[in-house]
Parts: C-alpha cells; sequence; structure tokens
C-alpha cells in the first residue's frame, strides 16, 4: 500500500482547485490507495447496515463516488477514517430513509439494565462450561451478525461505530451529527438490545429452559 | 467505589473515555473484586468475539472493479 508522502500534499491540498480544472493522476492515486487503506472496514460496515451483500456492495459504491467528488476538501492527514465513515453514514441514511420501515426508536422496549455476563452468572452456565469465551464459541457466527442486524437501526450504528470500528464517542458524533450524550445513550441501548439477543441464542445452545432459568438442565 | 458503581463506568473505562481519576478508582476496585474482573474480562471477550463474527474482508470481485471504477471517476 502507497502511503502518500509530504511532497504529494504540497499544492495538492494546499490550494483550492478552481473549477473545471482537471484533478490528475496523483489525486487519483492518492484517492486509491486511501480507499484501499478503508475499503474493509467499509464493507464490514456496510454488510451490517444493510444486512445484504448487493445492497452493502452498492452502498460501498456509492460512498467512493460521493467521497471522490469530495476529496479535493478532505485535508491530508485529518482523520481519513472518520472522513470515509461519515460519508457511508450520511449515503446510508439517504437510502434508508426512503425505505425505512421500522419502528421509531421511542416504540422500541427499553430492555434497563442487562448484562449477558450477569445471566450467565445467575444460570451457572459459567461454572459448568469452565470460561465465558468457551460459552461464546457455541453462538454462531452468522447468529452474531444476525443479533447485530436485529437493533433498530438507531442503535446498531452506532453499535457497528464503536464495538465493530472502535471509533471514539466524539468521533461518531462527529460521524453521525448527533450530541456526544446521545451516542453514549444509544450506544448503552444498543449494548443491552444486543446482549439479550446473544443471550437467547446462549441459552438455546445450552439449552437452559425460559421456565428454569437459574436451573440449568443437564446435557 | 462498589460493585453498582463499577458497572455502571465498566462499558466507559472498556470505551477509553473515562479520565484518568476514574480509571484508577476502576482499577482499585478490580484489584479487590474477583467478580467484577470476571465481569470486565467478559466483557472484553465478547467484543472481541462480536469483531471476528462480523469480520468479512471485502469480495475480490470488488476489489478487481474498484481498480475501474477508480479510473472511470470522472475529474
Amino acid at each position: 500500500m502507497r502511503v502518500p508522502v509530504k511532497e504529494d500534499v504540497v499544492g495538492a491540498v494546499g490550494q483550492p482547485r478552481a473549477n473545471g480544472a482537471a484533478r490528475g493522476e496523483p489525486d487519483r492515486s492518492r484517492f486509491e490507495a486511501l480507499v484501499r487503506e478503508h475499503v474493509d472496514a467499509l464493507y464490514g460496515a456496510a454488510l451490517r447496515l444493510t444486512r445484504h451483500r448487493s445492497d452493502a456492495e452498492d452502498l460501498l459504491q456509492e460512498t467512493l463516488l460521493k467521497a471522490w467528488r469530495s476529496f479535493h476538501t478532505f485535508a491530508e492527514g485529518t482523520n481519513a477514517r472518520a472522513w470515509l465513515f461519515r460519508i457511508l453514514m450520511n449515503a446510508h441514511i439517504d437510502r434508508y430513509r426512503k425505505t425505512a420501515r421500522e419502528p421509531e426508536t421511542t416504540d422500541v422496549e427499553d430492555v434497563g439494565e442487562f448484562y449477558l455476563y450477569s445471566k450467565v452468572q445467575e444460570s451457572d452456565l459459567l461454572r459448568r462450561v469452565g470460561d465465558p469465551e468457551k460459552l461464546l464459541e457455541g453462538v454462531m457466527e452468522q447468529e452474531v451478525r444476525e443479533a447485530l442486524e436485529s437493533l433498530p437501526e438507531y442503535f446498531r450504528s452506532v453499535v457497528i461505530l464503536a464495538d465493530l470500528q472502535g471509533f471514539s464517542y466524539k468521533e461518531i458524533a462527529d460521524i453521525l451529527g448527533i450530541p456526544v450524550g446521545t451516542v453514549m445513550s444509544r450506544l448503552f441501548r444498543g449494548r443491552r438490545l444486543l446482549q439479550r439477543q446473544l443471550w437467547d441464542y446462549v441459552r438455546s445452545y445450552h439449552r437452559i429452559s425460559t421456565a428454569g432459568e437459574g436451573a440449568a438442565r443437564g446435557l | 467505589m462498589d460493585c453498582k458503581e463499577f458497572e455502571a463506568k465498566l462499558w466507559a473505562f472498556l470505551d477509553g473515555e473515562l479520565e484518568e481519576g476514574s480509571c484508577a478508582e476502576l482499577r482499585a476496585h478490580l484489584e479487590r473484586c474477583p467478580g467484577c474482573l470476571d465481569h470486565y474480562r467478559f466483557e472484553g471477550a465478547l467484543r472481541t468475539f462480536l469483531r471476528r463474527c462480523c469480520h468479512e474482508p471485502v469480495p475480490e470481485s470488488f476489489l478487481h472493479r474498484l481498480h475501474h471504477l477508480i479510473a472511470r471517476l470522472e475529474d
């Protein structure tokens, strides 16, 4: 992968480009290097956002077209990953709003305090299985993806940006254009919903009946 | 700091979003509370697990298209 060197930067982003001026190959190759560096992360997020491969590829393509159009406003040395994710999220929100069928956030039940860990402890599962990671191994990758994809849009975006991409609260606030406090409340609520969903999978894998939580059934 | 307070700050702690003063309090609690240490480790393992399950590199076919796509971008 080609990392842009200082010499490339001077002049390329120093002055605003006159309208209609040719952009030239250096710009294009800098753009391609940037895209290649972040394309896997963008695709991973797009998959969880759209839930379908073909939609994820369409969203990714649209993101790259939009990124290219505003590439001249992107200042080298600033947070490229956050810039690309902001474009991705905006493109997703535009597409999503056209077809949205999901209920508003207020319609979603608040699960209150919910920690998968506490549920596991209460059920004696951890003592039977040994360590937490072993317990998680019983859950299929596909189920984990489904659990994440089942989260309402508001929560899913924030969980994807924080837990899969490792963005800070401030970065997520900038990417989504919402206050940091909103990021935190959506993130924590999203995590509780996700852990509740995962608990259903863990429970069914380890055959704990809903009625007898705490009294784990032997295999 | 008791377990309830620890739990309330656990996620922000794992997210690296707490100030050093709060982090020190949480670390001190972790040293003397095996239960919360277990919980802390579990949340960390869960996040690693989530990332691993969701790690899907972009398909080769898209990478091939990508170069052509960028070459065709209008100036």
